[in-house]
């Protein structure tokens, strides 16, 4: 502790603190416009000065350090005047435009220069670069920017892309990206929240309201499990833009592009307005009472006929807990059936089981600022800055603050390229490389050093001997050097974790991974705490939690969806299984063999356009309702625009459903629901740990026919099937490809931006292929969020939650079908 | 009563006093105006019906979009509404002021940084429809050509110390070069 | 006083290795390997050797912070990026003794225990370096440098980087920035770069005169080091003149000779017999002296005393003839150039200050221009991120202070006083 004095007040800091952050953990006001609090301090814009007694110089406050008994003004005349001097050079160059420019009445330069400034300069000069109106989300303007450099940074230091940099010097500097080209980037729009005046700003919004007509409310984002604080802007009764602000939510202030730019998903072109009933093979409109009868009678019907088994429900892991909720009410009280399951069963359900077979437990919510002081940190084959991009950001962060970043992944993703160490293994081996670590730490006699016994550790020392490091370096494609040095570091660190994903949409691991890492952890003496699994979407975890799954032995959701003719009618509420679940064909079969399926959505999506009843919901924003994101934290959110047409909450759909079936719920009100949810318990489960042998995976094997193998996945700017309906994110991003890396395309004469016909034992697609050195040889890379691609129809799915990659052929569509 | 008083009672003094001042302004000119015949002109800066200015080098409004006036107004009257136009620019989609809830305080021409809006003399406004009185943009400039026309534009100048020419960019540094 | 640094200077094969090693080259690496690098700091401490670059700062106390610091591995920097106007001192070195350079600094780094150097070189000079790298190829071949030089076990690589012709790089941190691959821009300090340099290890940047002197500081030891020139900052030192003087060039002269000896004995007076009206001490951005106080001795501590600093002992000398406002333009138009655009006042205030001079040497001055130049200067300041701003303001106020009557004669009659 350090103590000095700032204008008069005496004041107890931490060593090491800038002067500004002292004063602003103070409360006293230094203007500042480069300092930004994630980043390193510049000092460029020189506002912060600030008179050190004993020291000659005006100190930049943002990067002196506060030192013990330091006595420091900070409103003097002599400041005022350096202020003034440099908000007056600072608009020698600034265009005074703020009546066409957005940024005014919310403007950091307009603010200080109303405070400090003169309100005429002496001197006049103008920039002339062309403003960029090309770029598809983010618009620069180089004549309004002040060059503080906070967009560099954020873009570089904080977001880990460095997509834009200074070009030229001197007051000819200006920003740009590389050789002056358009702005080609990931769209997260970080800078655009950096920027303190107009000189970049998000698209969308552009010219469409002044800051002062609009009102904010807080809400959470609707699409990945992190639970983003996203502040929206309305304008009567309709959202412009969202802004993260800092200090609010657990992102404390970060978006990424989809919470940023992905809001207009409930302004999309397919949003459902009428309730849809088939008629003579046609969807047409109709009327919610004529609906809600037609589908309780149905539903009575069948369940007379064929018993309430044989009737099944779909929850959402993008609706509120209260929506989930409300779907188990009806299927337990009005159908009286234990069929219902969410997508949760394809991917997180998977990790809960392993970490209950291990560590004994039911719950594992991760911690974002886990990987921050961890001398190594593993992540496993997933694009976390992609899934899970505010997590993501945490991992650079530590690995700016020192941490090891070792990322094992055939992909060449942003951590691979920021991380300390990149290990390429070959695709979907990322079980058989952590088998091979924990093999190494017994070699090294990590179970020794434990005091405790935990039981089952002869059957793991069995179970993982065949797996050698020289074994093991080549199933997963490394120089067997290069593993046992990773391998060596990882084991002998004093703190380390492991991070990954398991989705859906994700067929390169699975239980077995999960498996295999807590086995690895709790040798190595690691609590669960180690062991980082974020659940997928916004409320796969609420989904979860609130019991939409079968607790008293109904069908999961692979007996409902993978058995065609297992069930005779099917409730689908927000979820899509024919777009982003494996085995497409399957899927779909199932669908056509029910007598009478329901989708209750926001939106015509391809399975509502196979259903007999489409029930039009309320979209996130046109409700209330909470998620619970992958931390365990229940977040509500508001409900800030009116719905779509003639669209309700589902929880009320439901309700209405249940009052037509004459079945009264007891459920009037929200209130009432979240009442009913509290009384919830949940199950953390005691901790009693054993290692469980991890079955030898099938590393993917290559055929002659099937030569390749393919991934699927998730990219940054989408997220499921939903964020397809985002314009501003379709900008980005709207067409599905497949990623091949130069060597395969040469291999099969892929040419950049062909179509290719993908094809496996299951089906075949003709996917746009995009030449990337991303991707090693052998692999291909397809994202999962494109209806029209059929990828899933591809995929295979497997009960055991194992791994599987898929190995495919893919065709030249030049050669296969030339066309003249 | 005194007598004096009596007499003045009696020959009906004070009435014939008052009688012959009528009888004075049968000889003079009324003031009064008879108003729907006769109208007054306006004083300058009177606060009439609203306008938006025609910028004379285009032929449309002056009016960039910037929000102020309905920033400032009191009684929250003026709408506007503004999108991306070609090339990039911004337009004013749409400009609307309900007149009724107008409280003539002129904040609005005061506020705008370009003389863009404006109070014009014209006074005889009242419709049996409060539709009418919801002016658009096409409503307000054609108010401009009624109303102002050629002369509002010293309207600014003489009345409103222009506030604009701060904006305008001042003279080119000289630039020197020597060979 | 024996020649040194530019011994051989008259030899057309002087940057040849075997010319350098028939003169005695090398043999002082010989000397300094024997030594421990402990001592070697110690005597270049007690040498009093100042940094040649500028600043002055005494070589013994920067390298002993380089080498208490623990991080390995330490890098050597050797900064060629002369870009100061009227700054030539370095070039002789590089284009005609490269092998002393390099002799200097695999002495050097062998104090320092650091094992990878680089000579960042300045980007207009493009023979030098072509000279350095077939000096360097030459002392790999010899064994001066490489793997366990002259069988010491010490390890030393040296290559040559080239810098793309930005001023600011000749600051150390925007040095180390642009060596490092990146945008040339300075740096906060602290961390100085003894701790925090190149990567993130601790790094020496020292001026090609500095580490020449390494040699002869190791050959005849401190104490006589000490006995050359002013003993407060002894040592031999380049002066490079340029301007209005009859013999314009390099002199190797001890430290702490006088103004007026450099002018008119070894330059031979000025041009033509004229009359002196201002001289540079050090280099652009070092303050003008008037004629007056030419008697100074130039070494780090008599300069201050007049107002003015050694800098890089690149004296430029103006007589009756040169216009100074246009001097003062010229410079200043050179800081523009050369701002890095990092911080407000230097990005925006130098190249106001340049529009202004513009319009007073042309002739559309206008009352009050000089007080606004004054006021802009005294507001660049000490408020600039790194020195470059604070030069170009002292240019400014200096040339105002001392040369009043010619700005007001621009202002008043729209022309010059020379061409008048």
């Amino acid at each position: 502790m350090i103590e000095l004095t700032i204008d008069g007040k005496r004041i107890e800091a931490e060593k090491g603190m800038t002067i500004l952050e002292v004063a602003k953990a103070n409360n006293i006001y230094i203007p500042h416009l480069c300092w930004d609090r994630r980043l390193k301090p510049y000092g460029g814009c020189r506002l912060c000065l600030v008179e050190v007694e004993g020291q000659r110089k005006l100190m930049a406050a943002c990067s002196t350090p506060a030192d013990n008994g330091m006595v420091i003004h900070t409103d003097t005349p002599n400041l005022q005047k350096a202020r003034r001097t440099v908000l007056e050079l600072l608009l020698v160059h600034h265009p005074l435009d703020c009546p066409v420019c957005d940024k005014a009445g919310e403007c950091r330069l307009q603010d200080l220069a109303y405070k400090y400034g003169p309100s005429e300069s002496r001197f006049y000069a103008e920039r002339k670069h062309d403003p960029e109106a090309t770029s598809a989300l983010i618009e620069r303007n180089p004549n309004r920017c002040i060059l503080c450099g906070r967009c560099v940074r954020v873009c570089w230091e904080h977001q880990g892309v460095g997509a834009i940099n200074f070009i030229g010097r001197g007051f000819k500097t200006k920003i740009s990206p590389a050789f002056e080209e358009t702005l080609d980037c990931e769209f997260c729009g970080q800078c655009v929240d950096a920027c303190p005046v107009g000189a970049l700003g998000a698209k969308p919004y552009k010219y469409r309201a002044r800051a002062w007509f609009l009102e904010s409310h807080d809400s959470i984002c609707p699409y990945c499990s992190v639970g983003c604080t996203l502040t929206l802007d309305l304008r009567e009764g309709r959202i412009l833009r969202v802004r993260g602000v800092d200090g609010k939510g657990v992102n404390d202030g970060d978006l990424c592009g989809k919470g940023r730019f992905g809001f207009d998903f409930i302004y999309g072109d397919t949003r459902l307005k009428t309730p849809l009933v088939r008629k003579a093979g046609e969807l047409v409109e109709s009327t919610w009472e004529e609906t809600l009868y037609y589908v309780a009678n149905r539903l009575r019907d069948i369940k007379r006929q064929y018993g309430a088994d044989s009737i099944g429900a779909i929850g959402s892991a993008r609706a509120g807990i209260e929506d989930n909720y409300m779907l188990k009410k009806f299927m337990k009280e009005v159908i009286g059936s234990d069929n219902i399951d969410t997508s949760a069963r394809l991917g997180y359900a998977w990790v809960l089981r392993a970490l209950n077979d291990t560590y004994g437990i039911n719950q594992n919510p991760i911690k974002l600022d886990s990987p921050i002081g961890k001398e190594v940190v593993l992540v496993l084959e997933s694009d976390l800055t992609s899934t899970h991009p505010i997590f993501g950001l945490k991992f650079l962060e530590a690995k700016n603050e020192g941490t090891y970043l070792m990322v094992a992944d055939p992909r060449k993703t942003k951590l691979a390229r920021r991380s300390s160490k990149w290990i390429r293994i070959k695709p979907a081996s990322g079980t058989v490389f952590l088998l091979g670590l924990i093999n190494y730490a017994i070699r090294e006699g990590a179970h020794l050093r434990e005091e405790k016994e935990i039981e089952g550790i002869d059957g793991l020392i069995e179970s993982v001997k065949p797996y050698t490091p020289e074994k093991v370096s080549e199933l997963i494609g490394v120089d067997t050097e290069q593993f046992i040095e990773a391998a060596s570091r990882f084991v002998n660190a004093e703190t380390r974790l492991i991070a990954l994903t398991v989705g859906a949409a994700e067929n390169q691991k699975g239980y077995e991974t999960v498996l295999a890492a807590a086995n690895l952890l709790m040798l190595l003496g690691e609590g669960p705490d180690s062991l980082q699994v974020p659940s997928d979407y916004s409320n796969t975890l609420g989904a979860w939690l609130s019991g939409t799954r079968p607790t008293e032995g109904g069908k999961d959701l692979y007996e409902m969806l993978y058995n065609p003719g297992s069930l005779k009618a099917l409730y689908v509420m927000g979820e899509d299984p024919l777009v982003t679940m494996p085995d497409g064909n399957t899927v779909k079969k199932t669908l056509e063999e029910l007598e009478f399926l329901v989708v209750q959505d926001i939106r015509l999506s391809e399975t509502a356009k196979l259903a007999d009843v489409v029930l039009p919901a309320a979209a996130w924003s046109e409700k209330e309702g909470t998620f619970i994101n992958s931390q365990g934290i229940p977040q509500p959110f508001p409900k800030v625009v009116s719905p779509q047409g003639d669209s309700v909450p589902d929880w009320q759909i439901l309700r209405n459903l249940a009052r037509v079936m004459e079945h009264d719920l007891g459920i009037t009100e929200l209130g009432k629901l979240r009442e009913e949810l509290s009384r919830i318990q949940t199950d953390r489960g005691q901790q009693r740990w054993r290692f469980s042998p991890v079955e030898v995976p099938s590393v993917a094997q290559t055929t002659t026919d099937y030569p390749i193998i393919m991934v699927t996945g998730n990219i940054m700017q989408h997220s499921g099937a939903l964020s397809v309906m985002s314009k501003s994110l379709s900008h980005v991003l709207s067409d599905a490809f497949v990623q091949i890396s130069p060597e395969d395309a040469e291999r099969f004469g892929v040419k950049d931006g062909e179509f290719i016909k993908i094809s496996s034992p299951l089906g075949e697609v003709f996917i746009k292929a995009r030449v990337s050195d991303e991707i090693p040889e052998g692999m291909l890379f397809v994202p999962v969020h494109f209806a029209h691609a059929r990828v899933n129809y591809l995929v295979s799915h497997s009960r055991l939650g194992n791994a599987h990659p898929t190995p495919v052929k893919i065709e030249s569509t030049s050669t296969a079908t030339p066309r003249r | 009563m005194t007598v004096q008083e009596l007499v003045k009672k009696v020959f009906f003094v004070e009435i014939l006093k008052g009688l012959a001042l009528t009888l004075s302004r049968l000889f003079t000119k009324p003031v009064t105006r008879r108003y729907p015949k006769e109208k007054r002109p306006a004083a300058l800066g009177f606060r009439g019906l609203h306008a938006l200015v025609r910028n004379p080098a285009t032929g449309e409004a002056k009016c960039v979009g910037c929000g102020l006036c309905a920033a400032i107004c009191p009684s929250r009257c003026i709408y506007i509404y503004t999108k991306e136009g070609p090339d990039h620019k911004k337009v004013v989609e749409r400009y609307e002021i309900e007149v009724l809830r107008c409280v003539y305080c002129a904040f609005c021409v005061e506020a705008c940084p370009f003389g863009a809006v404006v109070l014009t003399p014209h006074y005889e406004y009242s419709d049996y429809s409060r539709d009418n009185l919801y002016m658009t943009k096409e409503k307000l400039l054609q108010n401009w050509d009624k109303y102002m026309g050629e002369e509002g534009y010293n309207y600014f100048d003489k009345f409103w110390n222009p506030k604009a020419d701060h904006f305008r960019t001042p003279k080119e540094q000289p630039k020197w070069r020597k060979s | 006083m024996e020649i040194f640094l530019l011994k051989n200077i008259d030899n057309p094969e002087s940057h040849r290795i075997q010319v350098y090693q028939q003169t005695g080259g090398y043999e002082q690496l010989k000397k300094a390997l024997s030594m421990k690098p402990e001592d070697i700091i110690q005597e270049v401490k007690n040498s009093g050797l100042r940094g040649r670059g500028g600043a002055g700062f005494p070589t013994g106390m920067k390298w002993d912070f380089a080498s208490r610091d623990p991080k390995l591995p330490k890098y050597l920097v050797c900064n060629a990026d002369e870009g100061e106007p009227g700054t030539f001192k370095d070039r002789p070195i590089l284009e005609k003794n490269p092998h002393l350079l390099i002799e200097g600094m695999v002495i050097s780094a062998y104090a320092l225990k650091a094992e990878r150097g680089y000579i960042y070189l300045r980007g207009e000079y493009p023979h030098a370096k072509v000279v350095l790298e077939e000096a360097i190829r030459e002392a790999y071949e010899s064994g001066f440098l490489g793997q366990d030089i002259l069988g010491s076990g010490f390890s030393f690589d040296l290559s040559v980087h080239q810098g793309a012709g930005a001023y600011i790089c000749g600051e150390e941190t925007a040095l180390i920035d642009s060596l490092e691959g990146r945008r040339g821009q300075p740096r906060i300090k602290p961390p100085f770069p003894v701790n925090v340099g190149a990567w993130g290890m601790p790094t020496v940047v020292n001026n090609v005169e500095t580490l020449s002197n390494l040699p002869l500081i190791i050959k005849i030891g401190a104490e006589e080091y000490k006995k050359i020139g002013n003993p407060e900052c002894p040592g031999p030192k380049l002066y490079c003149v340029s301007g209005m003087v009859e013999r314009p060039g390099v002199y190797e002269l001890p430290m702490g000779t006088t103004l007026k000896e450099i002018i008119y004995e070894h330059c031979g007076g000025i041009k033509g017999g004229g009359q002196l009206k201002a001289v540079i001490p050090g280099g652009i951005s070092t303050p003008v002296l008037t004629p007056d106080k030419i008697d100074v001795q130039m070494d780090f501590v008599s300069l201050p005393k007049v107002g003015s600093m050694l800098g890089s002992g690149a004296v430029m000398v103006f007589d009756e003839s040169v216009c100074l406002v246009r001097v003062c333009w010229r410079a200043i138009r050179f800081f523009e150039h050369e701002s890095c655009g990092k911080c407000t006042p230097c990005r925006e205030g130098v190249g106001w200050m340049r529009t202004v001079l513009e319009r007073i040497e042309s002739g559309f001055g206008r009352k009050g221009d000089i007080e606004l130049l004054q006021d802009i200067a005294s507001n660049i300041t000490g408020k600039t991120f790194c020195p470059l701003g604070d030069g170009a303001a002292g240019v400014v106020l200096n040339f105002i202070r001392n040369f009043p009557e010619e700005f007001d004669y621009h202002i008043q009659n729209k022309k010059c006083m020379v061409e008048a």
